[in-house]
């Protein structure tokens, strides 16, 4: 990997701010879908959530390309951040 | 391909693990001691009696309630902590109701004598428990900033435990391989022993550590579901406790049932001596309920309950204390992280594994500068990691032990005494920072682990000194939590004392040959620097030249020989 800062700096950005995007959106479209009391589902979102924020983080310092990376995590959470808003309750606060 | 992605796993493990190293290394250091945290209260408050016979639960519930009726009658909440093994006393704890503006009504608590009820009167300390609260809720700050800090930190730490599991090849085999006297080799292999053989403990630890916390990390999945009013978090866990009663008092008034056949009757269901805890809500209304606690168990946080109507005595419902699948898996990390439910062996293995991962993180802290200080001795960034490494590996067991002399020291009868022995542990850590910056860090090392291995050694000394709870009384007398307590620190002490030998011996015996280039250290009497040279001699020896790092893409290759 490129130890320039920049893109450091870029992958650092990636995986810190991207991957609590990508961790939160995705626990929020979850705590949506899953076929359990949304107490329930709201709880598991946020179990398996961290999961998903320590595989983002070393993602962006594994990805070959900075471009890939971008691509990845802003796609991931664009996905999943549109298909929560499509599913999004009554009263939801967003 | 595959090499260039272990190296930058190796890349983020180093500097993951180094940037928040000495935090975790406080934190795992204090939440280590913290698995023996009412050992050390009872230590540090030697005016209690040893006891040798626990109140019953009954009698416990008697007690308790003759305490709250005089003392805390109209409260909204009632709490009678049953004593048990590692919790002798009889705790009472209360909440009054909301005033008028709905305001959360204020709390109270007491401790009383388990044989004779009557109010303790012991020392003032942070005990046990400061230690321990000191692993998540740090000092000097606010709570939600220390969350903050160490949920980074732990993030941190998972991070560091993935990319190690990546780049580490041969996990089965570092079981077995621990070289000795081989500079970063023995390092490189101290570090793996210690993550290795304690990777369960060490991941289990630190995910649950999160989800402690996880709810003020991921407010936004509860908002996306409970909107933004300032009560959408209770309700979420209204819901998610699935709490359906403990809501407004009726506000007639209707005397309290005995408690006493209440606890029978959970005592016939679970057996004697099972029962934890007694809560009643609104004594002394209509609408009164009893809720009756099992002791810890197994590692399901939640314990099975048996709830009472407390007007008239009728069993409303008995819950086994799973609700719902997610909340049961969170229940059990973070049973699991607290250990409450372990027994003597377990305890003892959660403390050992505890010691294994600060050891973990100081044998790392220490590869990092011994690989370095061949090519980087003179940076300033090597300089002040070197530092911070003596002064907070060797220097805050020391303010540990400072903290334990500071319980005995302080004169009881001081105002603020707990204050002070938090102060101390903090002042004496601040000291040994100090040193490190201001000597040679070679000697530091070697002076600091002698100052720690005084410190805790003479700690059962201190004790037959001022106590009459020393290990003369508590061996013979069979008190093992007490003499325990006085044992782990001298063993601790001889360690320090064992690691002060070896590198200050070798640190004589070594010829100057085997210094390092860029160990210069500014002027100074020639014999010093050369003491110092092959000091570091010590903690380098064996080290492999071409194993040096290669800039920015240093990987830690475990017993990759070339």
């Amino acid at each position: 990997m490129q130890a320039r800062w920049p893109a450091l700096l870029s992958r650092l950005c990636a995986g810190v701010l991207g991957g609590y995007a990508a961790a939160a959106v995705f626990a929020v479209w979850l705590s949506y879908v899953l076929p359990m009391p949304r107490a329930d589902a709201v709880a598991t979102g946020v179990l398996i959530s961290f999961a998903l924020y320590a595989g983002v983080i070393v993602y962006a310092f594994a990805a070959h390309s900075l471009r890939r990376l971008w691509f990845g995590v802003l796609g991931f959470t664009g996905f999943f951040a549109l298909a929560a808003l499509a599913l999004r309750p009554a009263g939801a606060g967003w | 391909m595959k090499g260039a992605f272990r190296q930058s796993m190796g890349w983020l493990h180093t500097w993951t693990g180094l940037l928040v190293g000495w935090v975790l290394f406080f934190m795992f250091l204090t939440g280590t001691a913290g698995y023996f945290d009412t050992e050390i209260d009872s230590w540090m408050q030697p005016e209690r009696p040893i006891v040798q016979n626990a109140m019953t639960a009954t009698a416990a519930v008697d007690a308790g309630r003759q305490y709250l009726e005089s003392n805390a009658p109209n409260a909204a909440r009632w709490f009678i902590a049953v004593p048990s093994h590692r919790f002798p006393e009889l705790r009472l704890f209360w909440r009054m109701s909301p005033d008028a503006d709905g305001k959360r009504g204020r709390t109270g608590r007491a401790r009383l004598d388990p044989e004779t009820a009557a109010p303790l009167n012991y020392r003032d300390t942070g005990g046990g428990q400061l230690l321990y609260s000191m692993h998540w809720r740090l000092h000097y700050m606010p709570v939600r900033a220390a969350e903050w800090i160490v949920g980074v930190c732990t993030m941190f730490m998972l991070i560091a435990i993935v990319t190690g599991v990546i780049i580490h090849k041969r996990i089965f085999r570092d079981f077995f391989t621990l070289r000795f006297a081989k500079g970063q080799r023995s390092w490189l292999d101290a570090h793996n022993v210690l993550s290795v053989l304690a990777l369960p403990f060490h991941l289990m630890i630190t995910y649950s550590g999160l989800i402690f916390i996880a709810y003020v990390y991921m407010t936004p999945v509860i908002t996306a579901s409970y909107g933004t009013a300032a009560d959408a978090q209770d309700s979420f866990f209204n819901e998610l406790l699935r709490r359906t009663d403990g809501a407004s008092p009726s506000g007639v008034a209707a005397d309290l049932m005995p408690l006493r056949p209440m606890v029978l009757e959970a005592e016939r269901q679970w057996g004697e001596g099972r029962v934890r805890f007694v809560e009643i809500r609104h004594p002394g209304d209509r609408d009164a309920s009893v809720r009756i606690g099992h002791e810890w168990a197994s590692p399901v946080r939640r314990p099975p309950t048996l709830t009472f109507n407390g007007a008239n005595g009728e069993l409303l419902r008995a819950s086994d204390g799973i609700y719902s699948t997610p909340l049961a898996v969170r229940d059990v990390l973070l049973g699991l992280h607290e250990g409450l439910f372990a027994g003597p062996v377990l305890r003892w293995l959660y403390f050992l594994s505890g010691v294994m991962g600060t050891a973990m993180i100081g044998a790392g802290m220490i590869l990092w500068t011994v690989k370095r200080r061949a090519k980087k001795g003179d940076a300033f960034g090597f300089k002040l990691v070197e530092r911070l490494n003596v002064g907070t590996l060797a220097g805050l067991p020391v303010a540990v032990a400072a903290y334990f002399w500071a319980n005995r020291l302080i004169p009881v009868d001081v105002a603020g005494r707990v204050a002070w022995e938090g102060h101390t542990m903090f002042i004496v850590w601040g000291v040994m920072l100090a040193h490190a910056f201001i000597r040679p860090s070679a000697r530091a090392w070697v002076e600091q682990l002698w100052l720690a291995a005084a410190a805790f050694g003479l700690i059962p000394v201190l004790n037959g000194l001022t106590t009459d709870k020393h290990l003369g009384v508590t061996l013979p007398a069979g008190v093992w939590e007490l003499a325990g307590v006085d044992l782990t620190m001298f063993a601790f002490g001889a360690a320090f004392a064992f690691a002060a030998i070896v590198l200050g011996r070798r640190g004589k015996t070594l010829k100057s040959g085997a210094c390092h280039p860029g160990e210069s250290r500014g002027p100074g009497p020639q014999a010093r620097s050369r003491l110092d040279a092959t000091a570091h001699g010590a903690l380098d020896s064996g080290i492999r030249r071409n194993d040096g790092p290669i800039e920015g893409r240093e990987v830690v290759r475990p017993n990759d020989r070339p």
